[in-house]
């Protein structure tokens, strides 16, 4: 399968001085599910950043879906985006607005018709278990629905990519389970490419997909079938 | 389809957010107001006065006399330089001394009489011309230029009081345009403070349309639409101004003149709606420049 992740030298130096990322190489292929794990300060995040380009490397190239992330001009970020569906740890949901609101919200930024945003909402909302909470609004719902929510505002634009960056960090363990329950599902029926940057071992060990461990801004281990490993980190 | 929808929903979140912020919404609509009722002023004192000037410039005449005993040289040389001069209207009247004496004889018997009994009229009557000016502004200055030519005896015209008070008004009127651009810029500055409320207030939503991929008209656009709204809105009460304020004044005036036949005011219709779209126009490009200054600077993508 061909890749759809392509970095290669990647460095990334903030203002302040820190150095996030090292010579980093790293390819992931269409329809993947890869853990990003590493401890505190690791670099993980970085990597999601650049991947979405909030954050540009200092050095090297990333190629996202063909497209040289590394080099796109800030007019052009959005073309990249509408591509992707962004998970955060804090859910990021505009409390004003209902769960089906919240969701078609992302299909209104980008001007799509009312008749298949209605459609299309629904089906997301379907597709992660939030069908009869449409009406609801945000701080109604538990931690783990919230995130449920912001799963189906990140795939109702059918994205290639699938990024998250520390989804299920406010969750409690069953709920955390849950919701990679569900991104895995995304990841199988719609062969939906998935990175998700965790600390979350239970989570990391339960599903055996592709571990990537980073420390200090370089890859340390690269397993297949990966295990949470304590030692790499 | 897409853009029209995007429009929309500009047009909605626009909406949302002048109400959100209501007070300060308020308080930029109120000083667009004040701003324009001075711009208002401005305008129907310009005009105005644009108007007695055309009105007078066709009345008041330069009354021009060449020195007793000019050569028709010297005439030709003058009326050369008469018309280098920009300010003259062309069409000047010219009276040769003998003119003025078959006028004399012409007037009545005993001028006739009089007039008859005199041959050398080149001593006794001056070339005269009767010249008008394009602007009566300048009048006095075309005046001096004419008194400069070295042919020329004297040069006068009728009533010093009219271009004086004409001179008054277009002071006026560039004292108030003065004050205009003044509020103008205070105004924009407080656009731009409401709008860097606004863009703060929804600081989460715009961060939330930048993950999901909006791009960045589809960011900005609200806000320039609420600038627009804002100019729109503040320009309401100075047109209701204008319209009757203007309405009620020249009814009070006589046949739409005040004091003499020159100071002749523009009739309300449809100058009124002329001065009204300009108004309009003036609070929208305000509004819309504050709106764009704040994007400008407080939404960067």
């Amino acid at each position: 399968m061909a890749e759809l992740i392509t970095l290669n030298k990647v460095n990334k130096k903030y203002k302040n001085g820190v150095t996030a990322i090292h010579e980093l190489d790293l390819k992931i292929k269409k329809g993947e599910f890869v853990f990003i794990i590493g401890g505190s300060g690791s670099g993980k995040s970085t990597l999601i950043k650049m991947l979405y380009r909030e954050e540009k490397p200092t050095k090297g190239e990333i190629f996202v879906g063909g497209v040289n992330v590394a080099r796109l001009r800030n007019s052009k970020v959005y073309k990249l985006r509408r591509k992707l569906g962004i998970v955060f740890q804090d859910y990021r949901l505009l409390p004003k607005l209902t769960v089906y609101e919240n969701v078609a919200f992302a299909m209104e930024a980008i001007g799509a018709k009312s008749s298949e945003i209605r459609v299309k909402t629904l089906k997301a909302l379907e597709l992660v278990g939030l069908k009869g909470k449409i009406r609801n609004y945000p701080d109604e719902l538990s931690g783990g629905e919230q995130q449920r929510v912001a799963i189906a505002r990140a795939i109702v634009n059918d994205p290639k990519l699938i990024l998250c960056d520390e989804p299920t960090g406010n969750l409690d363990p069953k709920m955390s389970l849950e919701i990679v329950k569900v991104l895995e599902q995304i990841n199988k029926t719609t062969g939906t490419t998935l990175v998700m940057a965790t600390h979350d071992e239970k989570i990391v060990n339960k599903f055996k997909k592709r571990v990537i461990v980073i420390k200090e801004g370089r890859i340390v281990k690269d397993y297949e079938e990966g295990k949470y490993d304590n030692e790499a980190i | 389809m897409k853009l029209f929808r995007m429009i929309k929903n500009g047009i909605r979140d626009a909406f949302k957010s002048v109400i959100r912020n209501f007070s300060l919404s308020l308080a930029s609509i109120s000083c667009i107001s004040i701003t324009l009722i001075v711009v208002a002023l401005a305008l129907l004192v310009a005009f105005n006065v644009e108007n007695f000037s055309n009105k007078v410039g066709d009345n008041v005449t330069v009354v021009t006399y060449l020195k007793l005993g000019a050569t028709e040289e010297e005439v030709k040389e003058f009326e050369e330089e008469l018309n280098k001069i920009d300010n003259i209207q062309e069409g000047w009247v010219k009276q040769s001394p003998e003119d003025r004496k078959n006028q004399l004889i012409e007037e009545n018997d005993f001028l006739s009489s009089v007039g008859n009994l005199i041959d050398n009229e080149n001593e006794v009557f001056h070339y005269r011309y009767d010249i008008n000016v394009k602007d009566i502004k300048k009048i006095n200055d075309t005046k001096n230029e004419l008194t400069s030519i070295k042919i020329v005896d004297s040069a006068e015209y009728g009533d010093e009081t009219i271009s004086r008070m004409i001179n008054l008004f277009d002071f006026a009127g560039k004292l108030s345009i003065v004050v205009a651009v003044v509020l103008m810029v205070v105004t924009s500055f407080l656009i731009i403070n409401t709008i860097k409320l606004t863009i703060f207030s929804r600081k989460r939503e715009i961060s939330i349309m930048r993950v999901v991929g909006a791009s960045n008209i589809t960011i900005k656009q609200p806000f320039i639409i609420e600038g627009f709204i804002i100019g729109l809105l503040g320009s309401i009460l100075p047109v209701i101004a204008v319209i009757f304020g203007y309405k009620e004044f020249y009814s009070r005036l006589d046949n739409g003149h005040f004091m003499t036949f020159w100071l002749e005011f523009i009739e309300p219709e449809p100058f009124i709606y002329l001065v009204s779209l300009i108004i309009i126009a003036t609070g929208v490009l305000v509004g819309m420049f504050g709106s764009s200054r704040a994007v400008r600077k407080y939404l960067k993508v």
